[in-house]
């Protein structure tokens, strides 16, 4: 007979609440299914739940996962496994203990080098060797010949900037308002500018009107007249077909004023009046030519043969006659034993410029008496006198002055007469 | 009225011993200073000018700018105008 074995309760519920806290249940557990129970119950470490693979674990090691015993393939790697190769460190995939560190090659830093075509492109070149470039800077300079700022202003020669050069200031290139083609003699051209500046042909300028020009160019000739001028002619006579303001200029060997007419060479010309042709006949008029700074004036003809710009007036008394003939003046004396004509001219004659007076004169019939008077200044003359060239000394009259004459036939004449002016004219 | 005229041909109220006599009505009423300051070339004969200009007489023309000339003579005039009235009036004339 087996042994009874008598096994206390408390002891039987203690082996339950095992079972049952092992198997996780609260069932009541019959006690002839406790060995069962108990067998099945699992020892060890549940692994079920676990999902580590070979290749979680470390080569050489193991790991029991769902039951299973699983032996890892991660390999161990040390730093000696990194391989750098230019930027690029490479880290082979395994298990590495700790902190690893690979040295990559090194180089310095290349200074670049400068250079400047001709084109004027700057170029920055550096050769860069392999390897790792710590931080920092390098630098390179290229000073290039500088300009500075300038003011060029043309002249007769080309004037250069030079090549090469960097520009720190501006460059000025003068420029003038005077570059037109109006101040430029017609067949030259400046600085691309063609002349259209015809000039008067002749080294002088004739000009009209009343008001005595300023500032005048040397060789500038003046002709006091309010009829414009159309054209002009230098010659000893008149000219033939004049246009109706034309004026001449009459030359002759003894006029005072010399005028070199050619820009280059010497040509001369002595002028020794000036006339202009208005309504049909020349007039006598006032001329001054501007040289060597000042204004000179030409022979001035107060009266020739028949021409004049004054205005003559006549007072003959008893047995006399005045006029303004053809070609000279007129006075006369109508009897042989008296007569007296008096002749006045105005308006009066700035005399300033002239040094002497030269009058051209003729008397006729007997003892008469001519008188030329100029301010103070008087020529006279008693008896006969042929065709003949007198004069008075002006030089120290200024100032304007009148111009008269008489004849005055005494008791001594027994002859009518006439005495003739032909010409007055003041040098 | 009575002047007198060097080798010059230069008027002169007054005739130093080389001087040639001329009546010249022109110079009537003139002072000494005006008629002083002219030149008078008697007809028939020339007097040449320094810059070789011929001037046959007669003439006359002042040597002397001529507004001097004209001054002194005015004032002349002036004073004898007041002289003439001094005596007209009665007035002490002092000489």
């Amino acid at each position: 007979m087996a042994e009874l074995v008598i096994a206390e309760k408390s002891e039987l519920t203690n082996i339950a609440n095992a079972i049952r806290a092992k198997t996780e249940t609260a069932d009541t557990l019959a006690l002839s299914e406790m060995p069962q129970m108990i067998m099945d119950i699992e020892t060890g470490v549940d692994t079920s739940d676990g999902t580590a693979t070979a290749s979680d674990i470390l080569s050489g090691k193991t790991a029991y996962v769902d039951g299973t015993k699983v032996t890892g393939n991660i390999a161990t790697k040390t730093s000696s496994d990194l391989t750098a190769s230019g930027a690029t460190v490479s880290v082979p995939a395994g298990y590495y203990s700790s902190g690893i560190s690979k040295s990559v090659a090194t180089a310095t830093q290349a200074t670049p080098s400068i250079s400047v075509d001709s084109a004027g492109k700057i170029t920055a070149s550096a050769t860069q060797t392999a390897g790792y470039v710590a931080a920092g800077t390098k630098s390179a300079t290229k000073q290039l010949t500088a300009q500075a700022a300038q003011t060029i202003t043309p002249g007769t020669s080309n004037k250069t900037i030079a090549s090469g050069r960097y520009l720190t200031g501006t460059q000025t290139i003068k420029g003038d308002a005077n570059l037109v083609a109006g101040n430029i003699k017609s067949g030259v051209t400046i600085f691309n500018v063609a002349g259209s500046f015809e000039g008067e042909g002749l080294n002088l300028v004739v000009v009209g009107g009343t008001t005595q020009p300023t500032s005048p160019a040397d060789n500038t000739i003046w002709v006091n007249t309010s009829t414009t001028i159309n054209g002009y002619a230098f010659s000893k006579d008149a000219p033939t077909s004049p246009t109706s303001g034309m004026v001449w200029f009459e030359t002759n060997i003894g006029g005072t004023a010399s005028i070199n007419v050619d820009k280059e060479n010497t040509v001369m010309i002595y002028p020794i009046g000036c006339k202009q042709y208005i309504s049909g006949a020349w007039v006598l008029k006032p001329v001054m030519t501007y040289q060597d700074g000042q204004w000179q004036d030409w022979i001035r003809f107060l009266y020739n043969y028949g021409e004049t710009d004054l205005t003559f007036s006549f007072s003959p008394q008893q047995f006399a006659n005045g006029f303004l003939g053809e070609d000279y003046i007129h006075l006369e004396s109508t009897n042989k034993y008296s007569g007296t004509v008096n002749m006045s001219a105005s308006p009066a004659i700035d005399l300033t410029p002239y040094t002497v007076a030269k009058i051209e004169i003729e008397n006729t019939g007997g003892y008469a008496t001519m008188t030329i008077y100029l301010g103070s200044a008087y020529w006279q003359y008693k008896g006969e006198l042929s065709k003949t060239t007198v004069s008075i000394d002006i030089s120290s009259l200024t100032g304007e002055h009148s111009l008269s004459a008489s004849r005055i036939t005494n008791s001594d004449s027994r002859a009518v007469g006439i005495t003739k002016i032909w010409s007055i004219r003041l040098e | 009225m009575k002047i007198y005229i060097d080798n010059d041909y230069k008027c002169h109220v007054t005739n130093n011993g080389d001087m040639r006599e001329f009546d010249v009505p022109f110079f009537d009423g003139k002072c000494a200073d005006y008629i002083e300051g002219h030149r008078y070339v008697p007809q028939n004969e020339t007097w040449i000018r320094s810059d070789r200009v011929e001037f046959k007489g007669g003439m006359i023309a002042p040597f002397i700018n001529y507004a001097k000339l004209e001054k002194a003579q005015l004032t002349y005039e002036k004073e004898q105008a007041e002289l003439a009235l001094n005596i007209l009036i009665g007035n002490e004339v002092n000489e």
